[in-house]
């Protein structure tokens, strides 16, 4: 029995947001309560909800991972990263104070590390899929960790070697054997991006750093050279009268406008930046969307800039907006629990002059207890505003289309892990 | 159990059935993803999943059925069978939900699917709990074992280490040591006190002492013989033998290897326990802790009390006086409380004893010591009557002076 429906089909996601904010907002509570251990639990519950509103047709998500694998993978990753841990501490220790010695174990550190961050990475995906059902049908990725680890670790120094410029091509090959591995069932999804595709996208970000970066450095060197020629320490300005014989008044003023013109060349660089990493991760997923296919049936992504730039501006309104409420509603609420009658004198004076008349300890908890709901209103803020809406934005650009046939796909002999993200945990690469 | 297996008690009142044919439902057997529309009927021994051509696809005995999700009204219900594994059933409507409901109320119980897994996990926490306290345990009690199994040599490596970074922390990282003091009747004076004690010293190790340049009344021990006293402590100091005092206390630290003990505790603990509480990114914090827990050595009462001993021994078998050699801590206290306190308050206190539980702002040596009164009671007990300061008046003026080379130089 197969369904062959030849037109195109969007996966759809329908997670209400009020309800995703409960999820989040519960969690963040509990996970206060617990001292931070109910995390896995928590990271079990939203991926639960996000899955079981992510659909195909009629055919949902169902996350079936649970905290107690999360929990128990990542006490193990952590008594066997203490070995790691103790023979870096050992080898320190053993160089002593000589800098060659100590930049030899650091970068043997580092190297180890990244070796086992990807190692962690592409467990993590493992233990994902496999915990993601649909139709019944498990997903499973196979190929080995450590080979991954190896490209990884094979690609890295040519990375940062060329300041980020290969980054593509490191990406390429980790994805080629990521989603080459990757199967629902046991039928593999096939992936033939090319790194020379994205190479051109990538261009864009990584110039307008370097410009950024460039024209900073310049203004800043404009600015000591004046200053210097002025007689002025450049580091102190104020520090001593500069000699009014060899000052040359113009070329003062030049330098004490250096400042505000390297500001602005930040500000407005630095949004730019961000402008240009927005434009390439959505030229990029894309591209990548458009690479993989699945049982003769190809994926697409029409996900635009305009959306994803939307739900970031919106989000650093709101945030700024609901700040300052906070604060607003916690002078007043210091106000009446002091029973200080509203004085004009007292606006702008800080929150430490308000609670200045309540008692230490009141003043104290007053304070943490503030603390911790703004850090939990806007945590829960940025989750449920760019988070979730970003999970709805690409999730509902993903297409797919061709022939859907998927009576040849089959459940997987059972090779899935039994416990879950481990050392994912452990570096916190666990997002969702 | 099989699909024909009849295991639950027949239900009393027989389902109502709409039709013959029953609900129409979507059925994945969890090996194949092609769904099967099937009709569901309310059987007396659970929910019969019909093919189209009415034959019989399985039986979910209704105490194996369970919701996989809350249900929403409008959308299908999803089902599974806690001995299918991946097999799923979606019935949609409100009125086979609700039939479900009366005739199989376990459908809804979340979180555990399989009861046994409730046992499963009580028995990971039993044993969870027992590993962090066995971690626990085993840190304390095995941390003196492995301090007593290092060798000599690599005490000494990592002593060396600890100095050479407190040197440079407290340095502002200049890279060339400034901070030791070296004036030469100053290091004799040093040298002379060190060899009083040394000489009755049984332990294996080589005293290295220096004084370091800096205004904190304190003093510490690195493993493998390294003492530090900063100039404060002696500062401080009214006579030789209470500095005298300070340095056996240390020796006693050196020879009951509580330093290195304390580092192989520290370490082994952030490693463990640490990240688990504090979740997120942690690896990378943990690192760098470890290497200022290992400078931030606070030690516990009962290693005080120890050097407290060593130190009022080797004072008596050196013949210098060891009544009064907690008078220095008492300045301490008084000098740091005061600073807590202000004004009159403290003019009021200054020639009160210092109460136990009082709060001192000061590092380390002071942090985790036994109250001051108790140690002076021990010292008084067990010290030999009399004793000689050390060091004679020049000599005494020389140590306070150790450092004057330095500030000439500047």
């Amino acid at each position: 029995m197969s369904e062959t429906t030849e037109d195109r089909i969007y996966f759809d996601y329908d997670g209400g947001t009020f309800r995703f904010a409960g999820v989040v907002l519960a969690n963040l509570i509990l996970q206060i309560l617990t001292l931070g251990i109910f995390r896995f639990w928590a990271r079990t519950r939203e991926r639960r909800f996000l899955w079981s509103h992510v659909s195909l047709g009629d055919d949902r998500l169902e996350y079936t991972g649970r905290g107690l694998e999360l929990f128990l993978g990542f006490i193990i990753a952590m008594i066997a990263l203490i070995p790691v841990v103790g023979i870096y501490q050992i080898l320190l220790l053993a160089v002593g104070s000589s800098i060659a010695g100590h930049i030899i174990v650091n970068l043997l550190y580092v190297t180890v590390l990244m070796f086992l961050v990807h190692l962690a990475i592409y467990r993590a995906r493992r233990y994902r899929l496999t915990r993601t059902l649909w139709r019944g049908i498990r997903g499973t990725l196979t190929g080995s960790p450590v080979r991954y680890a190896l490209v990884a670790l094979a690609w890295l120094p040519a990375v940062m070697l060329s300041l980020g410029l290969a980054a593509p091509f490191m990406r390429i090959a980790l994805l080629n054997r990521e989603l080459n591995n990757m199967h629902l069932g046991d039928r593999p999804f096939a992936f033939d991006g090319q790194a020379r595709d994205l190479f051109g996208y990538w261009l864009v970000p990584w110039v307008t750093l370097l410009a950024v970066i460039a024209g900073y450095a310049w203004i800043m060197y404009i600015g000591f050279e004046v200053m210097d020629a002025a007689g002025v320490d450049p580091y102190n300005p104020d520090a001593a009268e500069p000699n009014p014989e060899t000052m040359d008044t113009d070329r003062v003023i030049t330098a004490s406008d250096q400042m505000p013109a390297a500001g602005a060349l930040l500000g407005i660089g630095g949004l730019l930046y961000m402008i240009s990493v927005a434009w390439y991760r959505v030229r990029e997923f894309r591209y990548l969307a458009g690479r993989i296919s699945f049982e003769g049936m190809s994926f697409s992504s029409e996900i635009g800039l305009g959306r994803v730039a939307w739900i970031y501006i919106s989000y650093i309104f709101t945030a700024v907006v609901v700040g300052l409420a906070l604060m607003v509603v916690m002078m007043i609420l210091a106000l009446v629990l002091n029973g200080v009658p509203l004085d004009p004198d007292l606006v702008g004076t800080g929150m430490g002059d308000i609670l200045g008349e309540l008692d230490q300890d009141a003043q104290g908890l007053v304070t943490i207890g503030f603390i911790m709901i703004v850090a939990i209103l806007l945590q829960t803020l940025g989750r449920v505003m760019v988070f979730h809406r970003l999970a709805r934005a690409v999730v509902s650009s993903l297409a797919i289309t061709g022939a859907r046939d998927f009576s040849q796909v089959t459940q997987a002999l059972d090779s899935s892990p039994r416990l879950g993200e481990g050392l994912a945990d452990a570096f916190d690469l666990g997002d969702f | 159990m099989t699909d024909d297996s009849n295991t639950s008690p027949p239900r009393e009142d027989p389902p109502p059935h709409r039709s013959t044919v029953g609900y129409p439902g979507r059925f994945a057997d969890g090996k194949s993803a092609v769904i099967q529309q099937v009709w569901v009927q309310f059987g007396g021994d659970g929910l019969r999943l019909m093919d189209a051509a009415g034959l019989e696809q399985a039986v979910w005995p209704y105490d194996d059925v369970r919701l996989v999700d809350k249900p929403v009204a409008g959308r299908p219900v999803r089902l599974l069978n806690l001995t299918r594994d991946m097999a799923r059933l979606e019935i949609a409507g409100q009125e086979p939900l609700d039939i479900l409901r009366r005739l199989a109320p376990s459908i809804e119980k979340t979180g555990m699917r399989d009861p046994a897994q409730w046992r499963r996990a009580a028995g990971w926490t039993v044993a969870l709990s027992l590993v962090f306290g066995g971690i626990w345990w085993g840190l304390s009690s095995a941390a003196p074992l492995i301090a007593k199994m290092t060798p000599i040599e690599v005490e000494e490596r990592i002593g060396k280490s600890t100095i050479e970074q407190v040197t440079l922390l407290f340095g502002g990282f200049s890279g060339s040591d400034e901070l030791t003091c070296r004036s030469r009747d100053g290091l004799r004076a040093l040298n002379t006190m060190t060899e009083h004690l040394t000489a009755v010293d049984e332990s294996p190790y080589e005293f290295k002492v220096r004084v370091l340049d800096i205004d904190i009344p304190n003093a510490f021990a690195a493993p493998g013989g390294y003492i530090v006293i900063f100039r404060g402590l002696i500062d401080l100091a009214e006579s030789p033998d209470e500095v005298a005092g300070v340095l056996a206390h240390e020796m006693g630290h050196v020879t009951h290897q509580h330093s290195m003990t304390h580092l192989v505790r520290t370490i082994g603990f952030q490693a463990l326990i640490v990240p688990l509480i504090t979740g997120g990114a942690m690896a990378a914090d943990v690192l760098s802790e470890v290497g200022q827990a290992a400078l931030q050595a606070s030690y516990t009462r009962e290693m005080e009390e120890d050097a407290d001993r060593v130190a009022v021994d080797l004072m008596n078998l050196a013949g210098l006086k060891a009544a009064t050699f907690t008078d220095l801590l008492y300045r301490i206290e008084r000098k740091f409380g005061a600073v807590q306190k202000e004004g009159e308050e403290a003019a009021a206190n200054q020639d009160e004893e210092v109460a136990d539980d009082s709060f001192f702002s000061i590092p380390d040596m002071m942090s985790s010591h036994p109250s001051t009164p108790d140690r002076a009671r021990m010292a008084r007990e067990l010290a030999a009557p009399g004793g000689a300061a050390g060091l004679d008046e020049a000599q005494w003026a020389a140590l306070r002076a150790i450092c004057d080379t330095r500030k000439k130089r500047n």
